[in-house]
């Protein structure tokens, strides 16, 4: 089936070519990103897991990890941003197939545009107002409660994530025009 | 244009959209920040709101036990744990009549203990029940069907993570709602069983028998699930006996499950990154639809719907029990096409009000709960009623030989087992309260 | 009616403040308005948003009316860490007016961006922790604590123990899990939390200044308040300023009761540090003061004076009482 359309990919649609260029760029570009955030993620639950010895230990002398809620809040928000353009190249956020499962594949991919149409708008409104929350932070100097590190860094932390789930979003709805001008989406 | 005449406009249109295929938490997103700006009349308040409110709801300390249980469970499928559950089920109960389709059930059980999503249960399990049962010639109805409905267990026992985002979203208690969660789970479980017993009398070619197996192998196959056991009694037990909070439990669970497959060599640099690609890619599906959830509610609560709801319903002279009925039928017939979070996260702003607005005999938090546990189950129950079945859909991905109708037939004795069930939870909440009484 | 005030804020409708003092001060004001005004009131975060993105919300037109506390913003408003210095606090009733003056001698930059209503504080805060308690110094050693603010944390450090910094909904479930051994917030704040199951003992001072308090404030956008007519901004007006602090503040004290009951019923120790024992803790804890007067220096203020200016005030209100 990958093949097929694959044989196919070269002859219609908007650039098709590039489009399907840039869809690989993009999509190692994702996978890159998110698998960052799962270091991200491992790293936290690590450290967590030391807090946790270290509070079990606080008779020795140890004790919990400083600012380890504050830790876990950041590193879970910017490993999140950072999954966000993967789940979407993917085609992994959730969909209810079933009203058009009878319409022409055709009209399915053509639906697919207007979908990934309206996530674009959304992951766009998302990440241009993400920046001025960052523009904020750093700009009223807030900081967090223990650690006292600046917010703003972790808004930046974020706003990769942000910014790329928009751009692969917009890919998505030129890759969704090509599927509904060759026919079908590949799946 | 009154409130609640908006808010019905809007759901009515985010509806449109969900089933013209938009994604959900898009559609969610954009009727919640147009109906924002249609009752403020501005732009400003969903703009200005949404410079913080992203980061904010990805960077809730409870949300974050969300992608740590899915990456537990995504070791937890790679780390072998599966199989040896499956072996040593199978070596208990094969030699009975269905017996293998039983231990299917119990390994999805077990294995339900250490993951805390339905799909990757389902997915998981299959992946290693289903040949065998292929192989034993049972039919393709009955094993497709007793795996999709086995999946569920995934999140019916705890850890849960729509039990998670639903003691979250009505600021209920964790841990106790994990209490709650315990004995109708294991209700589940037995009442699968017996599906599958009452399944094999009546259509005796469906179900068949594998040679019994000597009593040292099935010891020494299941002393080869010690992992699982000591993962649950370390997350679970470590959240009850005191020793730490459920985040840090899932944060020890993601670590001791990943350092499990990592020391019996089933965690390569490959099989790393593709825990994490498969946890990132359900995450981000999650955290988006909350997200949408959130910019829906502050609609919702700028309109005053909840309230309006639940002073309706109170006055409508509708007995508690005939508005409970209504609402679980409710999503019921929502299940049959929507997947069990985005329900979760769409219904209950609406729905929690109206409940805790009805006087069942119980205080407000164990009405909290038990209703939390019932909801879990109806739309647990959409998982694997036709059409749009999230668990029917991995099966079938897993076997493409088998035709769905197969599958929708070799299901439907699990689905009513499901409804007898919530029927006897709707009646007798001491069942799912009792536990939790006696625990705290 | 002619405009609609959204007034957004943290806590569950029932809690104290919300219920003696936000929805009789927006009764209030729709009273006096002639129905011309209409406050809509959404408690617990209704509208979205953590609690520290309220101030946010007001100043960007989100909503009208927040209540919120600048310390959820460390860095945001250095100038209110005054009243958090340690040692500093009288009854919130006095200091909560003292809290006004300050605000309008040095905090008028700090809150440009917004049109201020009020601002108050809690009544003077204390321990509350499992097992023994802490009677003396010594055995602040090593405690997990939870502070509220950035000053609470660093006392905390300055007096030995470790602060944990979470979110005031996982307080009750980190201290029954041992994640930290004790808490500090006023009586009225364990009531709803119902810390009193959760610890054993609950220390206080025995001192004519409160171990710590918090800066609350009560503010309203600026272009909502710019745009009202004439008669309705002093309607606004008239509900503002250092008498509608020191109600709040008065809410705050009176809150506490509820919290000694449940600490009592509970069978808890409710300790009171003898005069000489404070001395000790304020003698530990002089050099913060000192580090938040250098800080302020640095940022052009003058902390020393500052200090002096909110010490005076509160004297000079608390002698009345
Ligand atoms: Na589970
Ligand atoms: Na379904």
């Amino acid at each position: 089936m990958r093949s097929d359309s694959m044989a196919t990919a070269g002859t219609l649609g908007l650039a098709p070519a590039l489009e399907a260029r840039i869809g690989r760029a993009l999509g190692w570009a994702s996978r890159i990103l998110a698998l960052a955030g799962g270091v991200v993620l491992t790293a936290v639950a690590l450290m967590t897991v030391l807090s946790i010895i270290g509070r079990g230990f606080s008779f020795a002398g140890l004790g919990p990890v400083p600012g380890d809620f504050e830790l876990v809040e950041a590193g879970c928000a910017v490993a999140v941003f950072a999954f966000l353009p993967w789940c979407q190249y993917r085609r992994g956020h959730v969909t209810v197939d079933i009203f058009i499962s009878r319409f022409p594949l055709r009209l399915q991919a053509g639906l697919a545009v207007i979908g990934n149409a309206a996530l674009s708008l959304a992951a766009c409104l998302i990440a241009w107002r993400l920046w001025y929350g960052m523009i904020d932070k750093f700009s009223y100097g807030e900081t967090t409660m223990i650690l006292g590190m600046k917010l703003g860094y972790a808004y930046a932390a974020a706003v990769p994530g942000a910014a790329f789930f928009a751009v692969v979003c917009l890919y998505t709805v030129w890759r969704s025009v090509n599927e509904t001008i060759r026919g079908q989406e590949e799946r | 244009m009154s409130g609640l005449a908006l808010s019905a406009l809007a759901f009515a249109a985010m509806l449109g959209m969900i089933f013209l295929r938009m994604p959900i938490g898009a559609a969610m997103l954009l009727t919640g920040f147009t109906g924002t700006w249609i009752v403020t009349g501005s732009t400003t308040p969903v703009l200005a709101q949404l410079k913080s409110l992203t980061y904010d709801t990805f960077s809730s300390y409870s949300l974050s036990i969300v992608p740590l249980f899915l990456l537990m469970g995504q070791f937890a499928a790679k780390s072998g744990m599966s199989e040896s559950l499956f072996r040593a089920a199978a070596d208990w109960l094969g030699h009975r009549k269905g017996g293998v389709a039983m231990a299917a059930v119990g390994a999805c059980a077990g294995f339900g203990a250490v993951c805390g999503s339905s799909l990757a249960t389902a997915a998981t399990m299959g992946q290693v029940a289903l040949p065998e049962m292929r192989r034993l010639r049972f039919s393709n109805a009955l094993s497709t069907g007793v795996l999709a409905a086995g999946g569920t267990l995934g999140i019916l026992i705890p850890p849960s993570v729509i039990l998670v985002i639903y003691a979250i979203l009505t600021e209920q208690n964790i841990i106790k709602m994990f209490a709650a969660a315990l004995v109708p789970g294991i209700l589940a479980a037995a009442g699968y069983m017996i599906t599958v017993a009452i399944y094999a009398r009546v259509s005796p070619d469906s179900a068949q028998v594998a040679p019994r197996v000597p009593y040292g192998q099935r010891f020494r196959n299941l002393a080869r699930v010690w992992p699982v056991v000591a993962i649950f009694a370390l997350v679970i037990g470590g959240i009850y006996l005191g020793w730490f909070t459920p985040t840090e439990a899932a944060a020890i669970g993601a670590i001791a499950t990943g350092g499990y497959a990592l020391a019996v060599g089933r965690l390569s640099r490959k099989d790393f990154a593709d825990c994490v690609l498969a946890a990132a890619s359900a995450t981000a599906m999650i955290f988006l639809i909350v997200l949408g959830a959130q910019a829906l509610n502050t609609f919702l609560a700028l309109t005053q719907t909840p309230q309006a709801a639940a002073d309706w319903v109170t006055q409508s002279g509708l007995s508690p029990w005939m508005v409970l009925a209504l609402i679980l039928a409710c999503y019921l017939v929502f299940g049959c096409v929507m997947d069990s979070l985005s329900m979760i996260l769409l219904t209950i702003p609406i729905f929690f009000p109206i409940v805790m607005a009805l006087d069942f005999g119980l205080p407000p938090e164990e009405t909290a709960i038990w209703f939390g546990i019932l909801a879990l189950m109806v739309v647990e129950v959409g998982l694997i009623t036709p059409p749009v079945g999230l668990n029917l859909f991995i099966i079938h991905s897993l076997a493409r030989d088998i035709p769905m109708s197969e599958t929708y037939r070799g299901v439907a004795p699990f689905v009513i087992s499901d409804l007898i069930r919530i029927a006897i939870l709707a009646a007798f909440p001491v069942i799912t309260l009792g536990l939790m009484r006696a625990m705290f | 009616q002619e405009v609609t005030l959204r007034v957004h804020h943290f806590l569950p409708a029932p809690a104290p403040v919300p219920k003696n003092f936000i929805t009789p001060w927006a009764e209030k004001v729709e009273a006096e308005s002639g129905g011309r005004i209409k406050v809509e009131i959404y408690p617990a975060m209704q509208l979205g948003g953590k609690p520290p993105a309220l101030f946010g919300q007001a100043k960007d037109g989100v909503v009208d009316i927040v209540w919120t506390l600048p310390g959820y913003t460390p860095g945001r408003f250095p100038g209110t860490e005054a009243f958090e210095l340690p040692f500093m606090p009288a009854s919130a009733e006095a200091t909560s007016q003292a809290a006004w003056d300050f605000y309008e001698k040095y905090l008028r930059k700090e809150f440009s961006d917004v049109h201020v209503i009020a601002t108050h504080v809690h009544s003077p805060g204390l321990l509350h922790v499992k097992g023994d308690g802490v009677a003396k110094l010594e055995d602040m050693q090593g405690l997990k604590l939870r502070g509220p603010t950035r000053q609470v944390n660093a006392l905390l450090s300055a007096l030995g123990a470790t602060p944990v910094g979470m979110p005031v909904p996982a307080m009750p479930e980190a201290l029954s899990k041992g994640v930290i051994d004790g808490t500090v917030i006023p009586w009225e704040v364990t009531t709803p939390l119902k810390v009193a199951e959760l610890v054993n003992s609950h220390t206080d001072f025995e001192s004519t200044r409160g171990f710590y308090t918090a800066f609350f404030v009560f503010v309203m956008n600026k272009a909502s308040y710019d745009g009202l007519p004439a008669e309705l901004r002093q309607v606004i007006d008239a509900n503002s300023g250092r008498e509608t602090s020191k109600w709040v503040g008065r809410v705050m004290d009176q809150g506490d009761a509820p919290g000694i009951k449940a600490a009592e019923a509970a069978g808890n120790t409710i300790r009171k540090l003898s005069p000489e024992e404070v001395a000790r803790w304020k003698e530990v804890a002089a050099p913060l003061a000192a580090a938040w007067i250098a800080e302020m220096d640095g940022q052009g203020y003058d902390g020393a004076a500052m200090v002096a200016d909110a010490k005076a005030l509160i004297a000079s209100y608390a002698g009345a009482e």
